[in-house]
């Protein structure tokens, strides 16, 4: 009786997601056709509290010890689903999550009749495989109560003092022999145009004086190993090398300037320069100026670099009004393509530009501004006044290009050593855009400020804090969980080439020494700890010894042989 | 003498550009957005049958930003002074009170040429271009766009002060 | 353990997602809400900007997870009272409204709203549907517990009726449920409560409330949503036929000296989705943005824009309508419009048209702000101007602020402010107060 295989089949309509396309009670009937099934039902949202409670109801009254549910993607729901089952006391590794949405209705909006037969398909697999699931348990590993906080712009400062607050220790590495990055070249932050040294010396003084924190200047990181909880960190300083053992690792390496070279005359006229050179070039005061252009989305919002800068809008606006302040009777025209002024301070802020007589002239993307002049100098700009619809002449003494933030130049080998993902634009690449922004997919490693997207200082504060709190979770805790589901060797099949060793893209698998009947030899062995269960090791293993929990061969092939 | 004179006129214009942009600043013209809901809320292509941009509350304040004499011309009276601009303006221009104080600073600077006065005490009364419209309109009345209304009241004054000394009770509203 | 616990009040995306985070840590957490469910306004969505994720389907196991941690306790349909005391050690009074419904034997089946006789005017739905007296908030909400509105109740009011206790099954109804009083010591409060959505009556010139196809981008969302009141078709409340033209105006009562000044950060993107979601709905279905500055800042939000213009069938015109007039034929609304490129001024039909509304903070901020001695600014956010290094902490030791009670700003945005008042929090109950 205890060995008998009891499945319940649970199919969601997720809204009209699935039940729009897929018939949902057509396969429901169909489920309950399929040996071993005890029970079938369909529910609107499977994800609600009414569908879980209902699964949790029909484990208990029917006994069930499989659990199928057919509905939408296993990355957001599998984890609940998992936790569903154990609530109701079956083991959560007998449960089978069948996808009907991106696998299914999603894919195939305008095909109802064949969307449907398919959904029949995938759901005979999921049920022919998870008859084949064995209970299995998590793993648990203890958490090094220290971060390593790589960066120490705005994000990383704000980072490593919330978590030393908090009570961690903060290996703080920053490759410049000074702390505050980007922010030690802007004079004056916006909107409230006080000094930026006013925001960052207290700040960066906190940091050199808090016990909690080591700092490391003039430091790299050249290796990362390790996983959640545990990982080893080798950094370079001043020729030296150390290990640094922390649990988790904050992402703050910010981005770069983007020098507009060969645009609107940079380079050639020593009078055109970007927002940042603009900044350190007037240091000491403003005056001096009658006819100033700032020309904004330089670089960004077109076709090689599609992005937006997100507050370089604000960072013309700033210079216009320090530069107008100092010469009120200076003409100040800034070149715009939509001004990104979002939110309640900034569209005051916009507000306040053009009360003191700035002027926002709009040109398009198909028609940039020219900027002439003679010898070194920049004397003119001239433009497509979009809603003018007209070409106008500006007298131009100096020419500021408004240019958005690239991703930074050791971005690529940062997530090469951390395996962590690159965006299309060259960005860090959260785990996901809306609900995850912090994160990786890989457990422990968290982004915060440019390195990620542009950012301005209530942004890069808000990510670093973020960060922060997602990182003294596993820390707080002591501890971390990790999934069941990872790859074993069978050791009598184990031909030590070698090859998975190679493979594993998280250093998972190495070198083990067992002791057999012709003596000792050397087979692969995999740490359940770091193993992501990713599977590339069992797909490479030539002598089959390389299984991967709830994927092994005889469960996979099962479900292939039930296709038809 | 000659040379005199030219002098003169150029600080007029200098003068008329620094009053304009007084009265550009204290309507707030600086703050205009561009969004284009005054020109679809004026009620200009009704009186004038058409829709010309340039003689829109948008061009003239954009033209305004570039050259703040350069439109001694007639583009800028067409305007009704409706204030339905100024009502819905979402960034707080007051183009209606920036256009009665431009065109009262356009006449005392010398431009005359758009506008049409009281025939009795030569006051500024509306630009021509309305008078125009408003005589096809008016048919027999249009003799009263010829005064303005302290002439008008000057003249019924007296005709009511006359009736009224033939002993009927009129009150004198002077 | 001796930590004090934490109250944070407002169960949308923020809240929930703080609660989740200092739950995670260890921390005991009282989530406050006053509606009969969390999940706030993303609840409401149909889809999120720029993934076109599903709303539900994301925010859903976050609700779930509140529910169920162990370290969170859910106290819904309810509200602050009061709040005493400093950081360390406030004291907190919840008012706990009854629902007339018993929470530990409800199981959402419905069957009692279904024989409930008195409908209500659906305020999830944006008033484009119907509830009933007795009602869940919405179909996922968490709690699933029904609850009983006794201002249009027949019973509660005074007249014949019952139905309902007759017939559940579970025996959950229970008339006599008396409103309770809890009181709450906590180290520190998080106030995440939120926005509202600013009517727009008094936009005469655009007619919504007289002309029947102009609706609010919410009452668009509730509409082409799957579980709203049409069922996620598109109809046009006049005839019911779904429409083939559709515009977007946007600033809407937002950017306006006459109504709300700022600019209410999301609506640039919100219409874009609605276009983009609208055209998969209805292959020959086409959309018009009215738009002043196409705000577009967040990761990945430019490229959405592009896909909305070359896949999507979505045109951007860069014009502030003046007035929305109807074609008394057809009750197709007609914008009025200069179009600022190319200065023609214009005048088109389209089958409806979707009003992008300023945001407006919650009218909840302004009382529990009260409540908490926490300053707001004129608008009535909350004011984040005591450090520039910190914009969690108001201007009360102990007592942070996230998402868009603070500003207005997206769900990303809202989710990573979350997170950080959570390290707030956590700093602010490690130095032992």
């Amino acid at each position: 009786m205890s060995d008998a295989i009891r499945i319940g089949v649970f199919v969601c309509h997720c809204g009209s997601n699935i039940g729009g396309v897929v018939n949902v009670p057509a396969v429901v009937e169909y489920a309950k056709s399929l040996p071993l099934v005890d029970w079938a039902e369909g529910n609107l949202y499977t994800c609600s509290e009414d569908g879980l409670s209902s699964i949790r109801a029909r484990i208990h009254e029917l006994h069930l010890n499989r659990v199928v549910v057919a509905s939408c993607t296993p990355r957001t729901h599998e984890p609940l689903f998992r936790k569903n089952c154990e609530r109701a006391g079956l083991n959560k590794y007998l449960f089978e999550f069948v996808n009907l949405r991106e696998h299914c209705s999603w894919v195939h909006m305008d095909k109802p009749e064949e969307a449907t037969r398919k959904a029949m398909d995938l759901v005979r697999m999921g049920v022919a495989k998870v008859g084949l699931l064995t209970p299995r348990e998590d793993l648990s590993s203890d958490v090094i109560r220290a971060s390593l906080v790589l960066g120490g712009g705005i994000s990383g400062l704000a980072a490593s003092l919330t978590l030393a607050n908090q009570g961690y220790r903060v290996e703080l590495v920053e490759k410049q022999g000074k702390l505050g990055g980007l922010l030690r070249s802007v004079s004056r932050v916006f909107p409230t145009q006080q000094l930026t040294s006013e925001l960052l010396d207290p700040m960066i003084r906190s940091v050199l004086g808090h016990e909690n924190i080591r700092v490391h200047l003039g430091a790299e990181v050249v290796g990362i190993k390790g996983f959640v909880g545990n990982f080893e960190a080798t950094v370079t300083e001043s020729g030296k090398s150390e290990n640094l053992r922390v649990g988790t690792i904050i992402v703050a390496t910010g981005g770069e300037p983007f020098r507009p070279e060969g645009l609107l005359g940079y380079g050639r006229y020593e009078n055109v320069m970007t927002q940042l050179e603009f900044e350190e070039s007037h240091r000491s005061g403003y005056s001096g100026h009658k006819h100033v252009v700032i020309v904004n989305c330089v670089g960004a919002r077109i076709g090689e670099r599609t992005y937006c800068g997100r507050f370089c809008c604000i960072v013309s606006m700033k210079n216009a009004i320090l530069l107008k302040e100092a010469n009120p009777d200076a003409e100040i025209t800034v070149l715009q393509r939509d001004v990104m002024a979002c939110g309640k301070l900034y569209e005051d802020y916009y507000q306040k530009a053009l009360e003191k007589g700035i002027r926002f002239l709009r040109y398009s993307v198909d028609q940039p501004p020219e900027v002439t002049g003679s010898g070194k100098r920049a004397e003119r700009v001239k433009v497509f006044h979009t809603l003018m619809g007209k070409e106008i002449g500006l007298e131009a003494d100096l020419v500021v290009l408004t240019t958005p933030l690239v991703p930074g130049k050791d971005n690529q080998s940062l997530a090469q050593m951390m395996k962590i993902p690159l965006g299309m634009e060259g960005f860090f690449l959260e785990a996901h855009q809306k609900l995850r922004p912090v994160e990786f997919p890989a457990d422990g490693i968290y982004v915060a400020g440019t390195a990620r997207y542009p950012a301005d200082i209530p942004d890069c504060i808000g990510q670093a804090f973020a960060a922060a709190a997602k990182a003294a979770i596993p820390m707080a805790m002591g501890k971390v969980v990790n999934e069941a589901f990872v790859s074993e060797v069978n050791p009598e099949r184990c031909s030590s080439c070698g090859r998975c060793i190679e493979v594993c893209p998280f250093g998972a698998v190495d070198w083990a020494e067992v002791k057999g009947p012709q003596g000792v030899r050397k087979i692969a062995r995999v740490n359940p700890a770091e193993c992501k269960g990713c599977g590339l090791c069992a797909s490479s293993c030539l002598s089959g010894a390389i299984g991967l929990a709830g994927s092994t061969d005889e469960q996979v092939l099962s479900a292939i042989a039930n296709l038809n | 003498m000659e040379s005199a004179k030219k002098k003169s006129k150029e600080s007029v214009e200098q003068e008329l550009a620094s009053g304009i942009r007084i009265l550009m600043e204290k309507n707030r013209l600086n703050v205009c957005l561009d969004c284009g809901k005054c020109s679809a809320v004026c009620p200009m292509v009704r009186v004038y049958g058409e829709y010309v941009h340039n003689r829109g509350t948008r061009s003239i304040v954009e033209r305004l930003s570039f050259d703040p004499k350069g439109l001694a011309d007639e583009t800028l009276w067409y305007c009704l002074a409706c204030r339905e601009c100024t009502f819905f303006c979402p960034s707080g221009v007051d183009f209606q009170n920036f256009m009665m104080g431009f065109r009262d600073l356009m006449i005392s600077h010398g431009h005359k040429e758009y506008a049409h006065f009281c025939s009795q005490c030569g006051a500024y009364l509306m630009p021509k271009r309305q008078l125009e419209v408003l005589k096809t309109t008016m048919n027999g009345a249009a003799d009263l766009l010829y005064e303005c209304p302290n002439c008008k009241k000057n003249r019924y004054g007296a005709v009511l002060f006359k009736l009224s000394s033939k002993g009927r009770s009129f009150t004198l509203l002077t | 353990m001796d930590e004090k616990a934490v109250l944070i009040i407002g169960g949308g995306i923020a809240g929930i997602q703080s609660s989740i985070d200092l739950a995670n840590m260890g921390k005991k957490v009282y989530l406050v809400e006053k509606k009969p469910s969390i999940g706030g306004r993303m609840a409401q969505l149909d889809k999120t900007f720029p993934t076109n994720d599903c709303a539900m389907c994301i925010l859903a196991p976050k609700m779930i997870e509140c529910a169920n941690h162990e370290n969170i306790t859910l106290l819904t349909y309810s509200e602050v009272l009061e709040v005493q005391g400093e950081q360390g050690n406030f004291r907190a009074r919840i008012l706990k409204k009854a629902r007339f419904v018993e929470e530990s034997k409800c199981v959402g089946c419905g069957e009692c709203a279904a024989k409930c006789p008195t409908k209500v005017v659906d305020e999830f739905n944006a008033g484009l549907g119907v509830r009933k007296a007795i009602y869940k908030y919405f179909p996922q909400a968490v709690p699933s517990t029904y609850v009983i509105d006794p201002e249009h109740c027949r019973l509660m009011q005074g007249k014949k009726c019952g139905v309902c206790e007759k017939t559940c099954k579970a025996k959950a109804i229970n008339y006599e449920q008396k409103d309770s009083e809890i009181v709450l010591e906590v180290g520190a409060v998080v106030m995440a409560t939120g926005f509202d959505l600013y009517n727009v009556a008094p936009l005469k010139e655009y007619g919504w409330s007289t002309l029947p196809n102009v609706l609010t981008a919410m009452q668009f969302e509730r509409m082409i949503c799957a579980s709203g009141p049409t069922g996620g078709h598109l109809k046009r409340p006049s005839d019911g036929k779904e429409p083939v033209s559709l515009a977007f105006i946007q600033c809407v009562g937002s950017r306006d000296v006459r109504h709300k000044r700022y600019c209410s950060a999301v609506c640039c993107m919100h219409a874009t989705k609605e276009a983009i979601l609208a055209h998969e709905h209805c292959r020959g279905l086409s959309s018009t943005i009215f738009y002043m500055d196409m705000r577009a800042v967040g990761k990945g939000f430019q490229d959405y824009v592009r896909r909305a213009k070359s896949e999507y069938s979505v045109e951007y015109v860069r014009a502030r309508p003046g007035r929305i007039t109807e074609n008394e034929e057809n009750h197709n609304p007609v914008i009025h419009y200069e179009d600022t490129v190319t200065r023609e001024l214009k005048a088109r039909e389209f089958d409806m048209v979707v009003l992008s509304q300023a945001l407006i903070p919650s009218e909840s901020n302004l009382s529990v702000a009260g409540k908490l001695g926490v300053e707001l600014d004129e608008f009535g956010f909350v004011s984040m101007t005591r450090d520039v290094l910190d914009p969690f902490t108001t201007n009360r030791d102990g007592i942070f602020a996230c998402g868009f009670c603070q500003s207005p700003m997206d769900v990303p945005d809202s989710v990573i402010r979350a997170s950080a008042a959570a390290s707030k929090v956590a700093e602010a109950l490690a130095r032992g107060h």
